[in-house]
This record gives structure tokens, C-alpha cells and sequence, in this order.
């Protein structure tokens, strides 16, 4: 039972955000343990939003970042910060530490804090990256098959500690002051009743994410001609250049207030509380207002992918470009950014218009056919879980297919005695319609008999990892090296299958990563490990053709897949 | 025959450059010779005797008489006067005198009987400290002051003595040194050379590889045909370069730069550099009547180091160059030297005569009447259609120094004679002497080559190479040496080791870097003081008592030390990581990310 947990939370204010369930998750799990958050310097104001923490560490390297050289002349002083900070975190006795970073970096200094228990990212004794929880071992592989991923980060992150995710939504305190109360420059601003207060968020801390300003300054200007709207811009003081650009662009200039720059983080807090509505980029500020339960319309373009950051609560709007290249991967330099011109002003107009008037988010009818745009809406399922619902109906793909098929699977087999029902994913299929081409069915039997092959090959792992303890324990070095060259092959087939057939990848990546993990010279113990992570590989194998059984036969294939089709930038 | 040509005759035998450059003087119109009481010559300079002017003999035996002898080390004399304090250190040794004025040898020729004196005594007469220190007498000194001829020559004496420090001091310490190579050209190669025996002396080379921007530039070249774009696009390319070379020279931060032959460096560029205050230096290894680029950037250099110098350097001064200085080409003894071929070689490389280089007007007029013998030829530019074309072995294709080398130890006899763009065989005004004569010699090859000047001042001419000056002569010598094998190996072997004594590229770069910095030992004394060894200044930041600090105390003597040297020896280590190890690895993922 942990009485005292740290939290390594070195990332960004959207983040800290994300972690909430998983904090609350272990304050249930643990209520009598006194729970400890650590952030970077930059986002120390943020750790008194998040609830149900008992302390906090600031890390800070900022301190070194721009006036000193880092190189050669004060690395020592760094060095000297560091292990200072962390042999004060030592003498803490923490016995619970979760790692929520995926960063060399954390892991590193997870091994040096020597807490007995982790979870997350940590490295063994000689260094090499380890991955201890199955979840965390998924989130290893998730950046590599995103495509393919239902899951939001919030679910991976809190599933990592075990928590039980029915039911759990991000949450912030409160801790804000009103409106009546601000002075400066914000003193002007109040809100009666029926004020329709309307956030922006324009800015966003990679470039490409953004919507451009000249739609915000549209959309502004529809707001507020159609619905006498009051638009607020937040951001930081580096995106008030955007902001001027932005009011520049619009006709309604005295209905539009810039604040970026102006506000700390309880300002910002009580003004999000205050806003209708939060139409945004893909920021920390959507997840601190989604926390707040004001509504989120989020514009998910270039790298951003809802399914891993959509706002963590249920009856927010994400929209997001329906084009072969979306989202991209990480390390992509687009010259042709097309996704941002997908979503025009108008449709946001005509889903707010409806949600004032029916308190739902609804499609318009000349939104039924756009086929270039996707449209979710963060909902509770059946379980409990927080999942994006699609808004329109597209065909289905079948990366939707897997995509869908993986949710199951992985909740089945990475959270030990679950049992999932089939009945469910027969639901979500339904949310995606029918046309004349392919039929799926004819696809899905193909990688059907693909993943029969990975699980033939799974069995023969097993096999081989048997015959390795059994010549382990008769002293057999001939047969071992062997039955080694005959592993060797079967990975290299293992990792082929993924690497030709990408809607095999998630499987055979787990199972690179989980045998990642096995170090030490026990040659029996490391053979009954490898061998638990073959069986695995064909029990999962085996899981996912029954799963894709359920698929619907006669429900057309689109030829709608962004994994192959070469595209500008990229 | 009075005593001068006596002791000339004498002289030649032992040292023909020497005696030839004490004949080429006039008699000594500023020394005044007094016969003393005992009716010895006593030479008298600006009012001053040099030696006692009763009792000169008596005089130099107490003078020397405390003076230790160290077989360590080499009994070097400060002064030449008319030796009577040599003789008594000779008893004991080999000695060498170093007479800043050929006036004063010229009288002591003509005054003194040579006989005594050799062959235990080197004279170094009229050398420069940098010459002397690096080239003729690089091992430990052991001095003894002639304090009548120091105070005649105190300039000098001063500049040798601060010669022996920065010696010293460059010996001990390892210099930063960026060295900008040409873009391209038969230079490029010398460049290479440099990079390596500075290296192979201890010290630090950083290259600018203007090298590798070759293809950029033909390809600007070609952009165009109209002439004032295309002098202005190269311009351009030469402003890049500039910058290049300063973004190198600002991270590097060298003790010296040194650029050669046709390296692209604008004067623009040059006086950029010099804002580093530090010495910007060129080794101008080409004809200067040949390519004369020379003219606009010479005078911007701190120093300019030329293979020719007669007419050279006044030209030079003239420019405005403030410091030129003569500094011969030479061999890469790493790269030039001798082999033993295999069977195979030997069938392709095997020649009576070999010539490797490119197809100049005079070799190409003069080669054909070698046509009649067992002649090879490499190199590049040749008319294979021609007659001699049907002797090029390469196709006119790229030879590389391996290559080179292999042609070099193959050949009976190696054929070298000096480019020309306009004369029919040999160049009789030709001074410099070019890197192949070197490069032969290294690889212990026999080699004919035409008459240079400045060929006495380098080798024993018939003992240690063998010229012609004429073609006839030449075809005469090569029928001669092929029938007298034993002689060829008797002159190669003993070229072979006068450049292996004095003529090697560290030769070169051992006296570039004393004249250099002669005058700047100071500078970079305190150089060094402002900046330790990186290692050593972590450790002192660390506090050699922690376990940081004794932790990074086991990579001294470790070059180029950074916190990169310290992440791959931990990666690359076995065993689990400590505590040191793992915040060093956090460290690095930190400057990885920043970067």
C-alpha cells in the first residue's frame, strides 16, 4: 500500500491537466498517501489547479537556460543542481513513483531516485530503456502506429497506475477569482447573464497547429454579427502578434478583446469559467477549460491527434481535417499545410448556433457529405469512458476497423480480467455508413489470414523459448545456439509482418517492446520470459482475428487510407 | 691560391651550400683585421674587437674553460669572431657556430686556416632562429655566449633566444591550429600534409574543407558566360567562404590560422579573422610569376611564407606584406616513403625511367626524345593519341599518392623536371624547387632533375642528387645511372636521409610555428592560462575532492575532453551505472534536447 507517491510531471500546463484522473484515481486507490507533483519551473503556477496533490518539486532548469553558456563552462553547475534536487527527493522515501514522461531524460532520473516501486518509463541498472507497465509499453508504441489508437493520453496515463477509468473526467480547482475582481487592464470586463462570451484561443506552441487568424477573425466576426457575441483572445504575451493580426482582420474590432500577455493562470482560470464557449487550438488552455466544463470547440490540425489529446471530459466538438496526410507524423515539414483550410468558420457558426438554441451539438445538413472533415464529439460510452464519437458519418475505413478493434483488445489484455463484449464495437460500427465500393469483408479476411500467420509464428516462439529452458537446464550449448539463430529468425519475420502490413504493427510492436524489457544473463528465466511474450503475441493475435470477426460483412471498404498515399510536405 | 680560395676549396667539400653563399659575398668591406701582439688576426666591427688584442688564444682558454660539456646535447656558440674560443670547445666535441653575419665569416675565410675547424664544426651563418631551431639544429642546445660577437649581433642573439622559448614552448604544448585549405589544385595535397604533421607534432588541426565546396564552385563557374556575373558570383563564393572559415575559426578558437596556396580567403575575410587576435599566416607554395593572386591578398596576412625569395620577397615588400619569410616545399615522410612491392606492382609499375605529373609545355616538347628508351609516364593532361600519349600509363585519370609512391620506389630512375607554361625543356631561370624532389627522395627514389637555384641551399648537389643542365646532359645521365645501379642507390640513399634530417613537412610546420610566434610567447602563455585544458577546469569547477571530480580525473590526458567524451565512455562502459554515471547521462540527454 503506497503512503507516499511522486509524480514526475516534467511536461506541459496541458499535461499536468491530463494527470488529474490519474491523481484522483490514486488518492481512491491510496487515501491515506500523501501524494507529491514534480514540474518544470515553467508550469509551477499549474500544480494549484490540479487537485488532490499534497506537494509539489520544481524543477528547475530554466535557471541555466539563457545566461550562461550550457556547454563546456557550466555543465558542472547544472550537474550540481541536479544532484542536489534529486539526492533531497531521496531522503523523501518515496515508494510509489509514476513517470509520466516517455523522455531518456525522466528515466534516467527515475533509476537515480531508487524508488522501489514505478511505474512509467525507468531504466535497469546498466541503463537500458525499460517500460514496466503493459500500458506504459503501449504508450512506447503508440507514436508509431497513431493511426491506429482509440485511446486518449489520459486513459493510457491513469490504466499505467491501474486505475480504474469508468466514470473519470480531468478536473481542475477553482481557484479563480471573478470578474468583479480584476483590476488593470481586465477591470472593464464583466458579464451579465445573457452575454454570449466566446473564447479564442488563436495561438498554439507549435506553428502549424494553428487555425489561421484570418478564420478566427471570420468566425469572429459571424459570432458576433450572428449571435452578438463578446470574443475574448487568450494566449501568452508571444502570440499577442497573432492577436493584433487577428483584430486587424476583423469588422467588429470593439467586440473583441485581447488579452493575451495579460492574464496569470487564476485570471485565465476564472475568465475560461466565464466563456460559453472556447474555440481553440490544440493547447493547454482547451484542457484547463474543458477541466472547467466550458464547451471546447478544438481545431486539431497538422501533428494533433484527437484521439490522444482531446479534452478528457464529455460534450465537446473536435474537428479536424479528413485528408490522406492528417494528422502527420512528428518531424514532418509541411510546405503545403491544406488541413487548416478544411474547417471553415461557417461550420463552426452553425454548430454553435445549434447548441445555444438545443443545448446539442448538431450536424448541419450540408455537413452530411464533407468528406475531407472530421467532426467528434467527446462522449461517456457504455463503460464509462470518455471516447470521440464520430459527428459525421463516414464510410469505414479500414484503419477505422482496426482502430476499433485495437480499443478492445488492448483493454481486454493489458488490464488483466477484463472482458470485453463484442456487442459494444457492433455499436461504434454503426456509426459509420455503407456505399457502393469493396466490401471490407474482403480486406479484413486478407490481413485475417496475416495475423494467423503472426500467431503461427507466436506458437513458434513458444516453442523455441521452451526448447531454449529445456537445453538451459540439460546444459545443451549446441542445441542453444540454435534455438537462438531460430528466434533471431522468427523476430525478423515478427517485425516484418508489422513492418509490411502497418495494421499489424501495434501487435508485433508491443511485442518487440515487452521483450525489450528482458535483460540478464539467466538464460532459463529469460527463457520463460520471452516465452510469456510469444504466447502473448499469439493470444493476441488470435483475440484480434475473433474481434475482427465481428466487423460487419457487407459494409463497404473506402478507399480513404492515409498510410500510403504520397502527399505534398511530406 | 691565397687563403680564402684554400679555405673555400676546403668548405666545398663539407658544405658546398655554404661555401657558395660565402663566395657569392664580397670580400667584408665593414671588418677591420689587427694582427695581435702574437700576430694573430683579430677582426675588429663597429670599433669593437671581437677577440683579445694581445693574447687572443690565451683569452679563449679562459673564456671556456668553466664551460660544461653535456653529451645530451649539442654545444652550440654564440659567435663566430675568428674562433679562438671554437677550437678549445672542439677538444671536448662537435660544436656549431651561429654568426648572424656573413661579413665576419667572409673575413674569417679569408683570415683564418678552415682545417682546424672541420669537419667538427657546423657553421650557421646568416640563418634565421627559425631555420636553425627546426630544420638544421632541432636538438637541445648546450650554449656558449661569445659576449664580443653578441654584442655585435644582440638583435639577433635576442630573436634566437626567444626562438628557444617558443621552441620550447610549442614543443611542451599543444597549439590550436585551423588550417584552410584551397578549393582545389596540385595544392590541395600539401594542405593534407600540413593537417597531418601538425598533428604528428602535438597539436590540435581543425580544417576548413573548402575542398569539399569544389563542386558548388565549378558549378557557379558555369552558370554564366557573361563576365562580370561570373566575377561577381565568384565573389560571392569567396564572401561564403570567408564566413565559413570565421564560423570555424570562432567555435575552434585557434592559436594561429594558417591558409595555403589558393585557399579562398578574401583580404576582407583575412582582416575579419585578425579581429580574433591571433596570427593569420599563408604558405604560398606556387611560382609567383606563374599565378599571381598573391598580389591582392599578400599584404593582408600577418605573415607570408613563400618557396621563392630573391626576387620574390622585394616584390613582396612592396605590396605591403609585412612579414615574408622562405619556407621550402618538402616530403610527407608518412605518405613518401620506401616500399617493398609486391610482384604485382613491380609488373605495373617497373620503369628505366618514370615521370609522374601533368603534361607542361616543356615536357611535352622535351619528353619525345626520350622515346627511344624504357619510359613510363602518369599524370594527367597528356594527348593520349599522341606518341608520348601511347607512354601514359593512367588514361590521364586522377593518381593518387599512394600511386605516387608506388611509381617512385618502382622506377630506376625518376624523371623530374620543373613545369613550364613556355620553354622547351629546362627552365634556366627556374628557383624553387618543387615538392616531387622531396617526395622522391622520401621514398628513397633516384631522380634526375634540372639545375635549380635554390638546390645548393637544400641538398648536396652530386652527392645527394644529381642535375642536369640540358637535355643532352640529361639523356647522358640516364644511360649512365642505369648501368650503375650501386651509384644510384649510394645518392638515393643518402637523399633519403638529408630529408629525413631536414626536409620534412613537420620540418616546415615546427619552423612555421617558431618564426610565428617567436614574439608571441607571452600571448600565448597567457593563452593558455585563460584557457586550461577543458578537463582540468571541470575538475577544478567539480573540486577534485568530490566524487565528481575524482571521477572525471581518470580521463586525464584525454584530447579534445567534453561532456560527449564522458557520455560515450559511459555508454560504451559494461556494469550498472552509479549515481555520477547516471546524472552525467541525464546531463547529456539535456544537451541533446538543447541542441
Amino acid at each position: 500500500m503506497a503512503q507516499n507517491i511522486l509524480i514526475l510531471s516534467l511536461t506541459r500546463m496541458g499535461d499536468l491537466i491530463q494527470t488529474t484522473p490519474l491523481i484522483q484515481g490514486l488518492k481512491d486507490k491510496y487515501p491515506n498517501a500523501r501524494i507529491t507533483l514534480m514540474v518544470s519551473s515553467d508550469f509551477e503556477d499549474a500544480v494549484s489547479l490540479i487537485p488532490d496533490v499534497d506537494d509539489s518539486i520544481v524543477f528547475n532548469l530554466r535557471q541555466f537556460k539563457d545566461s550562461d553558456k550550457w556547454e563546456d563552462e557550466s555543465w558542472v553547475k547544472i550537474y550540481r543542481y541536479i544532484e542536489s534536487k534529486l539526492n533531497s527527493i531521496r531522503n523523501k522515501d518515496y515508494d510509489l513513483l509514476v513517470n509520466l514522461s516517455h523522455s531518456r531524460f525522466s528515466a534516467l532520473m527515475v533509476h537515480y531516485l531508487k524508488v522501489p516501486n514505478v511505474i512509467g518509463f525507468h531504466c535497469s541498472a546498466t541503463g537500458d530503456r525499460m517500460t514496466g507497465h503493459p500500458w506504459m509499453q503501449y504508450f512506447g508504441t503508440e507514436p508509431f502506429n497513431r493511426n491506429l489508437n482509440e485511446f486518449n493520453l489520459v486513459e493510457i496515463f491513469s490504466r499505467s497506475a491501474d486505475i480504474d477509468m469508468a466514470g473519470r473526467e480531468i478536473q481542475v480547482l477553482e481557484n479563480r477569482t471573478g470578474f468583479s475582481s480584476y483590476e488593470g487592464e481586465l477591470s472593464s470586463l464583466s458579464k451579465s447573464g445573457d452575454d454570449l462570451v466566446i473564447g479564442f484561443q488563436i495561438g498554439s506552441s507549435l506553428e502549424n497547429r494553428r487555425w489561421s487568424t484570418a478564420s478566427f477573425a471570420k468566425l469572429a466576426d459571424l459570432l458576433v454579427e450572428k449571435l452578438n457575441a463578446r470574443i475574448l483572445l487568450f494566449g501568452v504575451a508571444s502570440e499577442s502578434k497573432s492577436a493584433a493580426e487577428m483584430i486587424q482582420l476583423t469588422n467588429n474590432k470593439d467586440r473583441v478583446t485581447d488579452l493575451t500577455g495579460k492574464t496569470d493562470l487564476k485570471q485565465l482560470t476564472g475568465l475560461l469559467k466565464d466563456c460559453d464557449y472556447l474555440v481553440t487550438n490544440d493547447t493547454g488552455t482547451m484542457h484547463l477549460a474543458a477541466a472547467l466544463n466550458t464547451k471546447i470547440i478544438g481545431l486539431f490540425f497538422a501533428h494533433a491527434h484527437p484521439f490522444e489529446t482531446a479534452p478528457f471530459s464529455s460534450g465537446h466538438l473536435i474537428f479536424q481535417a479528413r485528408i490522406s496526410c492528417a494528422p502527420c507524423s512528428y518531424g514532418v515539414h509541411c510546405s503545403n499545410i491544406v488541413c487548416i483550410e478544411k474547417v471553415l468558420p461557417e461550420h463552426i457558426l452553425t454548430f454553435v448556433e445549434n447548441h445555444i438554441e438545443h443545448k446539442i451539438w448538431q450536424l448541419p445538413p450540408d455537413l452530411i457529405n464533407a468528406s475531407e472533415l472530421n467532426v467528434y464529439e467527446t462522449v461517456t460510452s457504455a463503460q464509462g469512458l470518455i471516447r470521440l464519437k464520430p459527428v459525421i458519418k463516414h464510410d469505414l475505413g479500414l484503419e477505422d476497423m482496426f482502430r476499433l478493434a485495437y480499443s478492445v483488445l488492448w483493454r481486454e489484455t493489458l488490464v488483466e480480467g477484463t472482458n470485453t463484449s463484442l456487442k459494444g464495437l457492433q455499436e461504434l460500427l454503426g456509426e459509420y455508413k455503407n456505399s457502393d465500393s469493396i466490401t471490407i469483408g474482403e480486406l479484413l479476411k486478407n490481413k485475417t489470414e496475416l495475423l494467423k500467420t503472426v500467431e503461427v509464428l507466436g506458437n513458434e516462439g513458444v516453442r523455441l523459448c521452451e526448447g531454449i529452458v529445456k537445453s538451459a537446464t540439460d546444459a545443451l550449448p549446441v542445441k542453444l545456439v540454435r534455438f537462438g539463430e531460430d528466434i533471431q529468425r522468427i523476430d525478423e519475420k515478427i517485425e516484418l509482418a508489422g513492418m509490411t502490413h502497418p495494421e499489424l504493427k501495434p501487435i508485433t510492436d508491443m511485442f518487440t517492446k515487452r521483450k525489450e524489457n528482458l535483460m540478464g544473463s539467466d538464460i532459463i528465466g529469460l527463457g520463460i520470459k520471452s516465452r510469456k511474450c510469444y504466447a502473448l503475441l499469439r493470444n493476441e493475435s488470435r483475440r484480434m482475428i475473433e474481434i475482427l470477426s465481428v466487423g460487419p460483412v457487407g459494409i463497404p471498404y473506402s478507399t480513404h487510407n492515409s498510410i500510403r498515399v504520397a502527399v505534398p510536405g511530406r | 691560391m691565397d687563403l680564402f680560395e684554400k679555405n673555400l676549396k676546403l668548405l666545398q667539400k663539407h658544405d658546398p651550400a655554404l661555401a657558395n653563399r660565402v663566395n657569392r659575398h664580397g670580400p667584408p668591406e665593414n671588418v677591420r683585421v689587427r694582427l695581435s701582439k702574437e700576430g694573430l688576426p683579430v677582426p675588429q666591427i663597429a670599433g669593437t674587437s671581437l677577440h683579445s688584442q694581445y693574447h687572443p688564444v690565451k683569452e679563449a682558454e679562459q673564456l671556456t674553460r668553466g664551460f660544461e660539456y653535456d653529451e645530451n646535447s649539442r654545444t652550440v656558440v654564440f659567435g663566430l669572431g675568428f674562433g679562438y674560443h671554437v677550437l678549445p670547445l672542439l677538444e671536448k666535441g662537435e660544436v656549431t657556430v651561429i654568426e648572424p653575419l656573413m661579413t665576419i665569416f667572409r673575413a674569417f675565410m679569408s683570415s683564418v686556416d678552415l682545417k682546424p675547424f672541420l669537419p667538427g664544426v657546423r657553421f650557421r651563418i646568416a640563418e634565421t632562429p627559425a631555420s636553425l631551431l627546426a630544420r638544421y639544429e632541432p636538438k637541445c642546445w648546450n650554449i656558449f655566449k661569445h659576449i664580443p660577437s653578441i654584442r655585435i649581433g644582440e638583435a639577433y642573439y635576442k630573436q634566437l633566444e626567444k626562438g628557444l622559448e617558443a621552441r620550447k614552448f610549442i614543443s611542451n604544448k599543444s597549439l590550436k591550429v585551423l588550417v584552410v585549405k584551397p578549393i582545389y589544385g596540385g595544392s590541395l595535397p600539401t594542405a593534407n600534409y600540413c593537417v597531418d604533421a601538425l598533428k604528428n607534432l602535438g597539436h590540435e588541426v581543425e580544417t576548413v574543407d573548402c575542398d569539399k565546396f569544389a563542386d558548388g564552385f565549378f558549378s557557379l563557374k558555369e552558370t554564366t558566360k557573361i563576365k562580370t556575373n561570373a566575377e561577381f558570383l565568384s565573389q560571392k563564393f569567396l564572401n561564403l567562404m570567408g564566413e565559413v572559415t570565421a564560423a570555424k575559426a570562432a567555435e575552434f578558437r585557434p592559436d594561429m590560422i594558417l591558409a595555403l596556396a589558393q585557399a579562398p580567403l578574401t583580404p576582407e575575410a583575412i582582416h575579419r579573422l585578425k579581429e580574433l587576435d591571433i596570427p593569420v599566416t599563408f604558405w604560398f607554395v606556387e611560382d609567383f610569376r606563374t599565378l599571381p593572386y598573391w598580389k591582392e591578398v599578400a599584404s593582408a596576412y600577418d605573415h607570408f611564407f613563400t618557396i621563392q625569395k630573391d626576387e620574390f620577397h622585394p616584390e613582396l615588400i612592396s605590396a605591403g606584406v609585412k612579414d615574408c619569410y622562405y619556407l621550402p616545399q618538402a616530403a610527407h615522410s608518412d605518405a613518401h616513403r620506401p616500399l617493398e612491392l609486391s610482384f604485382e606492382q613491380k609488373k605495373l609499375y617497373k620503369a628505366d625511367l618514370s615521370f609522374m605529373g601533368a603534361a607542361y609545355h616543356n615536357r611535352v616538347q622535351s619528353f619525345p626524345r626520350l622515346l627511344d628508351m624504357d619510359f613510363k609516364i602518369w599524370g594527367t593532361g597528356w594527348d593520349l593519341d599522341s606518341p608520348l600519349g601511347k607512354r601514359v600509363q593512367n588514361d590521364n585519370k586522377r593518381v593518387s599518392t599512394d600511386e605516387t609512391v608506388n611509381i617512385y620506389n618502382a622506377a630506376k630512375i625518376n624523371l623530374n623536371l620543373h613545369s613550364s607554361l613556355y620553354h622547351y625543356g629546362i627552365n634556366p631561370d627556374g628557383d624553387f624547387v618543387n615538392p616531387r624532389t622531396f617526395e622522391i627522395a622520401s621514398c628513397k627514389g633516384f631522380q634526375l632533375l634540372d639545375n635549380r637555384s635554390d638546390l645548393l641551399n637544400l641538398f648536396n648537389v652530386d652527392e645527394e642528387l644529381v642535375v642536369f643542365n640540358s637535355l643532352d646532359e640529361l639523356k647522358d645521365q640516364i644511360i649512365f645511372y642505369i648501368a650503375n645501379p650501386d651509384m644510384r642507390n649510394e645518392i638515393a640513399n643518402r637523399s633519403y636521409h638529408r630529408v629525413l634530417a631536414e626536409h620534412t613537412i613537420e620540418h616546415r610546420m615546427q619552423e612555421l610555428l617558431i618564426h610565428v610566434f617567436i614574439n608571441r610567447v607571452d600571448s600565448l602563455q597567457k593563452n593558455e592560462a585563460s584557457r586550461l585544458d577543458p578537463l582540468s577546469y571541470f575538475i577544478e569547477k567539480a573540486g577534485r575532492d568530490t566524487t565528481l571530480g575524482e571521477y572525471l580525473e581518470e580521463f586525464e590526458g584525454t584530447k579534445n575532453f567534453s561532456l560527449k567524451t564522458l557520455a560515450t565512455h559511459i555508454h560504451n562502459g559494461e556494469g550498472d551505472l552509479n549515481d555520477t554515471e547516471t546524472l552525467l547521462m541525464m546531463l547529456d540527454q539535456l544537451m541533446q534536447e538543447k541542441a
